[in-house]
């Protein structure tokens, strides 16, 4: 029985079945951070507006900061701590790698999250759904991973990123 | 905090039981408008008030149906579902309303019905509903009545719903037209909502206007000019001549002074302006098709 004011939930995080008492008034966010010592989401804006916060809930993309508790029984969250589970890991792993789609690190949680999501729905994204799947991500510090995510789609997939890759090791080289 | 009760009813009947019998609790579906409302001035947990009903297990209220005259679209569908399992279904209009909405993230989570209840503030998809004809059922315990979306969104926001009522599903006709256009102008940023739209639609055959919508979002007015406007478009040959087109935008202009109320425009210009250069670009456009459809 919880304690008064609490309520219990059962959810899979990570491929895990978890339990957890809280209020029902807790958010994700928080509880991600508090109970489960998962850092990966952050809290930037707190009203869904920059990304940062963004998990997998059902295989969607959503913004942790705007998730109560009390919605999240039997639902399946992934963090990107979890993502390496995901069948589309590779591509994922290969879409920010070989780009270098991180900056300060602050937007990487919530931009590996989005890809993960639009990789999830469409293995094959053109330039147009990369954009729209990373139009809630906001990079604080000059774009980098928007910018590069958007590269990659508009390169029109791995045949492009092989070109590119060729160019930096040339430039490298001089 | 105070003891908090989450009720999670699954079908419509429990739930509208469950409503009659606690109708000062509150209603939670998507709650992308809600949560950052219900987060105390510090941030943190959400206060939440002694009673939640959450919608989101309500069956009948998740579902999408199509017949060959209407599109029934349940109020907690979230508005990601809806453009994708109507993709081929919805009007234009509807679906760049739709997809106007904040990010993908945040439509994975807000619903249709939390998005009209949210009023004409934000100007997403009331407007497009409007201008397409849409209607929302509203049911309580024993009663069921259909109002057109744009007197159900009351222009201040709060929702003309009675007590113990709820908004089931949005009823979108399926008519065709040759025309349809919406676009939004700003962001919202928390609660300010600084956004302006305009959505419309026109039947066009051989150059001729048969049939014509547009409907503003975000004026504080409902689809109200849009409607009175729409008489005088409809007896204006096509093309608009450019004396037209400028004794149009001077009515609107007249309209939106006379009307507007003081606390959305805030005394400046710039909500009256942007909505001239909306009106502008729309007949601009309806100009256009009309020549490509002679």
């Amino acid at each position: 029985m919880p304690a008064s004011g609490l309520i219990r939930l059962r959810f899979t995080l990570n491929g895990e079945e978890v339990a957890v008492q809280c209020q029902p008034g807790t958010r994700l966010l928080e509880l991600l951070r508090e109970e489960f010592q998962l850092h990966g989401a952050r809290e930037g804006c707190g009203r869904g507006e920059c990304g940062s916060c963004l998990v997998l809930m059902d295989g969607r993309a959503v913004n942790s900061c705007l998730v109560p508790a009390f919605i999240l029984a039997d639902s399946e969250i992934v963090t990107s701590e979890g993502l390496a589970q995901l069948k589309s890991y590779a591509d994922l792993r290969k879409a920010l790698g070989a780009l270098d789609a991180s900056g300060c690190g602050f937007c990487e949680s919530g931009l590996k999250i989005a890809l993960a999501a639009l990789l999830l729905s469409d293995p094959q994204p053109r330039e147009e759904e990369v954009r729209r799947a990373l139009s809630g991500n906001f990079c604080g510090c000059g774009l980098h991973g928007v910018a590069a995510g958007r590269e990659w789609a508009s390169g029109a997939g791995s045949d492009r990123l092989a070109g590119r890759q060729g160019r930096r090791r040339r430039h490298g080289r001089r | 905090m105070a003891d908090v009760r989450v009720f999670r009813p699954k079908s419509l009947g429990g739930l509208l039981r469950l409503y009659a019998r606690n109708p000062d609790a509150l209603l939670y579906a998507g709650g992308t408008a809600l949560v950052p409302q219900l987060r105390g001035p510090a941030g943190g947990s959400l206060e939440l008030p002694p009673k939640v009903i959450y919608l989101g297990n309500v069956v009948e209220l998740g579902r999408i149906s199509r017949t060959q005259r209407y599109l029934d679209i349940g109020t907690t569908l979230s508005l990601a579902r809806i453009m994708s399992v109507g993709r081929n279904v919805l009007p234009k209009v509807l679906q760049a309303a739709l997809g106007s909405v904040a990010n993908p993230s945040v439509r994975n989570l807000a619903t249709l019905g939390g998005n009209l209840c949210s009023g004409d503030g934000g100007g997403d998809t009331l407007p497009a509903l409007s201008a397409v004809g849409a209607q929302v059922e509203l049911r309580s315990l024993g009663t069921t009545r259909w109002l057109r979306v744009e007197r159900f969104a009351h222009p201040t926001g709060a929702a003309v719903l009675r007590p113990g009522e709820i908004a089931c599903r949005v009823r979108v006709p399926l008519e065709e037209w040759d025309f349809q256009v919406y676009r939004k102008v700003g962001r919202r940023h928390g609660s300010d909502r600084a956004c302006l739209s305009l959505a419309g639609v026109a039947r066009l055959p051989k150059g001729t206007l048969e049939a014509l919508h547009c409907s503003f979002g975000g004026l504080g007015l409902g689809a109200v000019p849009g409607r009175e406007i729409e008489a005088r478009l409809k007896s204006a040959r096509l093309p608009l001549a450019p004396k037209t087109v400028d004794a149009l935008l001077e009515e609107l202009r007249r309209l939106l002074e006379s009307r507007m109320p003081a606390a959305v425009s805030g005394g400046g210009q710039y909500r009256p302006a942007t909505a001239l250069r909306l009106f502008r670009w729309f007949l601009a456009g309806l100009n256009e098709k009309s020549l490509e459809t002679l």
